[in-house]
């Protein structure tokens, strides 16, 4: 009997000792400050899964999530500002010397200085797709802190360009792991990336001053309801691209807040010219005037988004504020189909011209939510001037693009995503554009992007900008609808998550969990 | 008795939703397609039974057309494969021999994948449209009836009518389809009634995965797909149609199964009388 109390005391004690330990390492758990993210924005769908800044769009995920950092950075409002580099020499047309900052180091553990950098940009020009031709580099010098970058041609841009998140600045010296995971300068390194999940610890060494957080989970939710569902339930602490109609679960919430800001993602229209009706500047004039852009925004997209007029938002200085464009008057896009010819003869509610109806095939995809509601709404005001749509949202819509079977493709596009207006007229408005899906052309417009191409002064390139929206806009060669408002939801405890305009930045080392 | 009049009652309110599903496009006072974004998302009230949707359509106008595309597409999906199946089931009943083997083969070969998936994957091969759906579902649903009808007509061959119209010259078509066929045509109906509740159930599942019909029709499956992200916000965009669903299901499943007990008793009736 004494022996079986004795032993019962024995254990008690250990579960005493043992439900000690266990309380405090759970308070150390406490201790640590962990952030879980979730976002629609990561993965191999959106060509940006691991952490390669030198391997397709992986290098917003580099920069979006604190790995990697640039020489240069974009502020609120869009402008330039050193970020690894401290300033530059602009040497002549052709050359610019950049220096470098002092005391930085890669997660590594190596220095960042001019050699460094040179072997991450000659691996970039390498290996990625586009920057060589954007950035046209020649030669680089690296000189202790400084580089110098020589170009085969005149680049007015090359700094924007260097904001890209392709040129994040990595240690080619540790290279890219099997994982996709690199080393860079910024506030956290990724201990575990996998195409549906990174996880990253703070860089306790990081130039920039203390790192707040000491973890941060990024998990990809590719669908939006579930992404509202895992943020009510304390899954997650913050989420990225929520759909619009679940918004408003959160908005005037005392447990959440929400940081927005305009992008200069547009939703945007392009005719193709190769279409017969098409090619009748008032039939192109009519649809534009025949969809309630409006509407559109202020209701499909629940207001987070702003009516355009050109491919850019107000916020730039070549904005939609320097530009008009066509706006919804059902009655005189009425009158400009008649004038060409199209008029309700069967009074079938549609207009025909030689016995033929007027349908337009309205191409899209689904992979962004505003796409499938914008034709829905342009199919049912376009009905109420005469023409019919037949609208095929399909996710290979490239299919389609190729066979030229469509009337008016329907897609989403930063315009600018490095501040420069000369990004969205090269890809999508000349002659030789890879994007110029309509085969758009116009002589006055491809003359203004030959003095685009090599004009160093940012005013008269914002001038240039100006006359070539107004060219576009006038041809009604493309048809913009809204530019995205870009939010982050997230629990009222967390701090220093802030939407940024060129969409690049999200987890800095100002991130924190009160 | 009573199972008669229960079964006469629940075809009553499936004639009733057929009827609504026929007349709904000519009594609705609008276009159900006619768009109203500054009425967008208003919850069920006096002008707007259910509520509108995200673009400021009148649900209840969506729900009662919505009804002629689900139902319809439904019962001729259910009349195809049922007629398509039970011919060829009855073809291979009565003859037997290769072309017996090769059919109830293929057949198998049906049978061994399940529905939905291989409906899936037709649907996602010729691509969305209502049309389609029916035709993917077709493909799934009609080994069932062939299966049944030729087990029917295995039996019922043997029976000695059959002989007698043999011997009073009938031809074979007249044989299957006038001698054969009213003695097997019960078990195929009943099978049929019970089927329009899965297969609507189907087609709502296929719309509601993007690849029955295509907006801006009003379906029931798309019209709960499309509001499905509202559920917390705007419930009534989701709950309308499917308690359409709902509703129209149960009444084609109790029409099924309540057929099915009158078709019973019948059988017994006629067994104990013959006795």
């Amino acid at each position: 009997m004494k022996q079986k109390i004795i032993s019962l005391g024995l254990f008690v004690c250990i579960l005493c000792i043992l439900t000690g330990c266990s309380r405090k390492s759970e308070e150390e758990a406490k201790k640590e400050k962990i952030f879980r993210y979730g976002t629609t924005a990561y993965g191999p769908e959106m060509g940006n899964a691991g952490l390669n800044p030198h391997e397709n769009y992986s290098g917003w995920s580099t920069i979006r999530y604190g790995v990697g950092e640039t020489l240069f950075q974009f502020d609120e409002s869009m402008r330039l500002m050193p970020w690894l580099a401290v300033d530059y020499e602009q040497i002549d047309e052709y050359t610019i010397k950049i220096n470098l900052r002092e005391n930085v180091y890669f997660t590594s553990g190596r220095k960042m200085d001019g050699e460094a950098v040179k072997e991450c940009l000659e691996d970039l020009i390498a290996k990625h797709d586009q920057a060589p031709s954007d950035l046209q580099i020649e030669t680089i010098l690296a000189k202790g802190q400084t580089i110098t970058l020589q170009s085969k041609e005149k680049v007015p841009a090359l700094l924007n360009y260097l904001c890209d998140p392709y040129a994040a600045i990595i240690d080619m010296e540790y290279g890219v792991t099997q994982d996709k995971n690199v080393a860079g300068t910024g506030p956290f390194v990724a201990k575990k990336v996998s195409d549906q999940e990174i996880e990253l610890e703070k860089n306790t060494k990081y130039w920039g001053g203390e790192v707040k957080m000491d973890k941060v989970i990024v998990k990809s939710i590719t669908d939006g309801d579930t992404l509202a569902m895992a943020l009510q339930s304390g899954e997650i602490d913050a989420a990225q691209g929520l759909p619009y109609a679940s918004l408003s679960l959160f908005v005037d919430n005392q447990k959440y807040k929400i940081s927005s800001t305009d992008t200069s993602r547009t939703f945007f229209a392009a005719m193709n010219f190769k279409t017969k009706e098409l090619q009748d500047k008032n039939v192109r004039k009519a649809i534009a005037m025949g969809i309630d852009k409006e509407g559109f925004t202020n209701v499909l997209l629940n207001g987070n988004g702003t009516k355009a007029k050109g491919p850019f938002p107000a916020s730039f200085t070549f904005g939609d504020n320097e530009v008009s464009a066509l706006d919804y008057e059902p009655e005189k896009a009425k009158a400009l189909l008649a004038e060409a010819g199209w008029k309700d003869m069967d009074l079938d509610g549609y207009v025909e011209k030689d016995g033929e109806k007027l349908t337009i095939r309205w191409l899209t995809y689904p992979g962004r939510q505003e796409l499938p509601l914008l034709a829905e709404a342009a199919q049912a005001t376009l009905k109420d001037i005469g023409i019919a749509v037949v609208v095929n949202s399909t996710a290979n819509h490239m299919d389609f693009i190729e066979s030229g079977d469509w009337d008016v493709y329907a897609s989403a596009f930063v315009t600018a995503p490095t501040g420069d207006p000369a990004y969205f007229f090269t890809t999508h408005t000349l002659k030789d554009s890879a994007k110029n899906r309509g085969q758009y052309y116009n002589e006055t417009l491809e003359g203004l992007a030959k003095q685009l191409k090599v004009e160093f002064d940012v005013r008269k390139r914002s001038n240039l900008a100006i006359q070539m929206q107004r060219t576009i806009l006038e041809d009604a060669a493309f048809f913009f609808a809204s530019h995205l408002r870009m939010s982050f939801v997230m629990k009222n405890s967390v701090i220093g998550f802030e939407a940024h305009p060129s969409d690049y930045y999200e987890i800095t080392a100002n991130l924190d969990i009160e | 008795m009573k199972r008669k009049s229960k079964c006469l009652l629940f075809s009553i309110l499936a004639i009733g939703i057929v009827t609504i599903a026929l007349i709904a496009p000519y009594i609705t006072y609008y276009d159900s397609n006619k768009q109203d974004l500054m009425n967008a998302l208003q919850p069920p009230s006096k002008e707007h039974l259910f509520g509108t949707d995200r673009y400021g359509r009148d649900m209840f106008l969506r729900v009662l057309v919505g009804a002629r595309c689900s139902v319809f597409s439904t019962l001729l999906l259910v009349f195809l494969s049922s007629v398509f199946g039970t011919t060829i089931g009855m073809i291979c009943g009565y003859f037997e021999g290769i072309v017996d083997t090769v059919i109830m083969k293929l057949s198998d070969v049906f049978l061994s994948i399940p529905g939905m998936v291989f409906a899936l994957a037709v649907a996602g091969v010729l691509g969305g449209g209502i049309a389609n759906a029916v035709f993917a579902l077709l493909l799934i649903s009609w080994p069932k009836y062939a299966r049944l009808a030729r087990s029917q007509v295995l039996s019922e061959k043997r029976n000695t009518y059959v002989d007698a119209a043999i011997l009073s010259g009938s031809n074979t078509i007249q044989i299957i389809f006038i001698h054969i066929l009213p003695n097997i045509f019960g078990m195929v109906v009943t099978t049929a009634l019970l089927d329009i509740g899965t297969m609507m159930m189907e087609l709502a599942g296929l719309s509601f995965l993007g690849l029955g019909a295509m907006p801006p029709t009003a379906e029931w499956g798309l019209m709960m797909s499309s509001g499905r992200s509202m559920i917390q916000t705007s419930p009534w965009v989701i709950l309308a149609p499917g308690f359409a669903i709902f509703i129209t299901v149960s009444i084609f499943n109790l029409l099924g199964d309540s057929y099915r007990d009158w078709m019973d008793v019948r059988h017994k009736e006629k067994g104990s009388t013959s006795k």
